[in-house]
């Protein structure tokens, strides 16, 4: 083999070792960028799933928002009209006794409302108070006054009082110094009683316990 | 002599290309590496495709609840008939405790 030919074999190891030496260097970034690649693709994701349950954490929130408010304003529209239909049972109820005391069964009542006042203080000398229609009923307080006598066994004298009360029906019995009051109108009897009665007729109206 | 001189000079040469090679390589190696690693992917149109869907599904379930707040509503309206049934009943209950012995003993 002459020098020439030989030089040119060991020229073209020379060259052949340089692009082998090249292409792993290539080939060893090529790696490398995919790792990073990868690497970022890995953090993207990362980015979306955080920014996604942030999102969907605020969605939650404004639909519960949205759910608490509805829930409210159709309780409150059901207590509203729960409560206005039990004010309208109460404001029949008062009708009603406006007519029942215009009934022939009225002044008996009447007799009980004022026994029942004047028993609750223990009788002695009461002082009743009508309304103008009822004191034109000429209720025998006498023989009532009788009547509670004998139930307390206590004297008592009832006097019709020249002050006359606005109400629709019922008495106003006191002692004769003013000390102690009971008020047995209707609408004082309706007055203490409102709240139980609320209940009674929210049972009544929906079956409610 | 003439020959070996420019033998010589050829495996100089060589040896020159073959650095140029590496060194070549090795600038391309940098280049690649510093692109990938300041190249950023773009999650912008993914994000807005899945809030999309998410919005879409939330907006359903609110719906849905939504609708069942209105069949209780609507329930409202059958307590309401109900009560106007035993309004009369009501009435009775506050007139027996208001009146003694009742409305219509």
């Amino acid at each position: 083999m002459s020098l020439e030919a030989q030089a040119s074999k060991i020229i073209d190891k020379i060259i052949s070792e340089a692009r082998r030496q090249a292409d792993q260097i290539l080939s060893q970034a090529r790696n490398e960028v995919e790792k990073i690649k990868e690497e970022q693709r890995q953090k993207a994701l990362r980015k979306i799933q955080m920014e996604l349950e942030k999102y969907r954490k605020e969605l939650e929130e404004t639909n519960k928002r949205a759910l608490i408010e509805a829930r409210f304003k159709a309780k409150e529209s059901w207590l509203k009209t729960r409560e206005s239909l039990i004010d309208e049972a109460f404001k029949k109820a008062r009708e009603r006794i406006a007519t029942f005391v215009k009934t022939p069964r009225y002044p008996k009542v009447l007799e009980e409302l004022i026994e029942e006042a004047s028993i609750a203080i223990g009788g002695g000398s009461l002082i009743v108070q009508l309304n103008d229609k009822d004191a034109d009923l000429n209720i025998d307080l006498a023989k009532l006054a009788k009547r509670i006598t004998r139930k307390l066994n206590v004297i008592t004298a009832l006097t019709l009082s020249d002050v006359k009360v606005k109400t629709i029906g019922g008495a106003i019995v006191s002692t004769s110094d003013g000390r102690i009051v009971y008020d047995n109108t209707f609408e004082a009897r309706l007055h203490r009683k409102e709240r139980d009665l609320r209940l009674t007729v929210a049972k009544k109206l929906w079956g409610e316990s | 002599m003439s020959s070996l001189v420019e033998s010589l000079e050829r495996f100089r040469k060589a040896e020159e290309e073959a650095k140029r090679i590496i060194e070549e390589a090795k600038k391309e190696a940098e280049r690649l590496k510093l692109e990938a690693s300041t190249s950023e992917i773009d999650t912008s149109k993914q994000l807005e495709d899945e809030k999309a869907k998410l919005k879409q599904e939330a907006e359903k379930t609110l719906e849905t609840e939504l609708k069942r707040i209105l069949q209780e509503e609507e329930k409202e309206q059958v307590l309401k008939k109900q009560a106007e049934q035993n309004m009369e009943k009501a009435i009775e209950a506050i007139l027996s405790e208001i009146i003694p012995g009742g409305e219509k003993p």
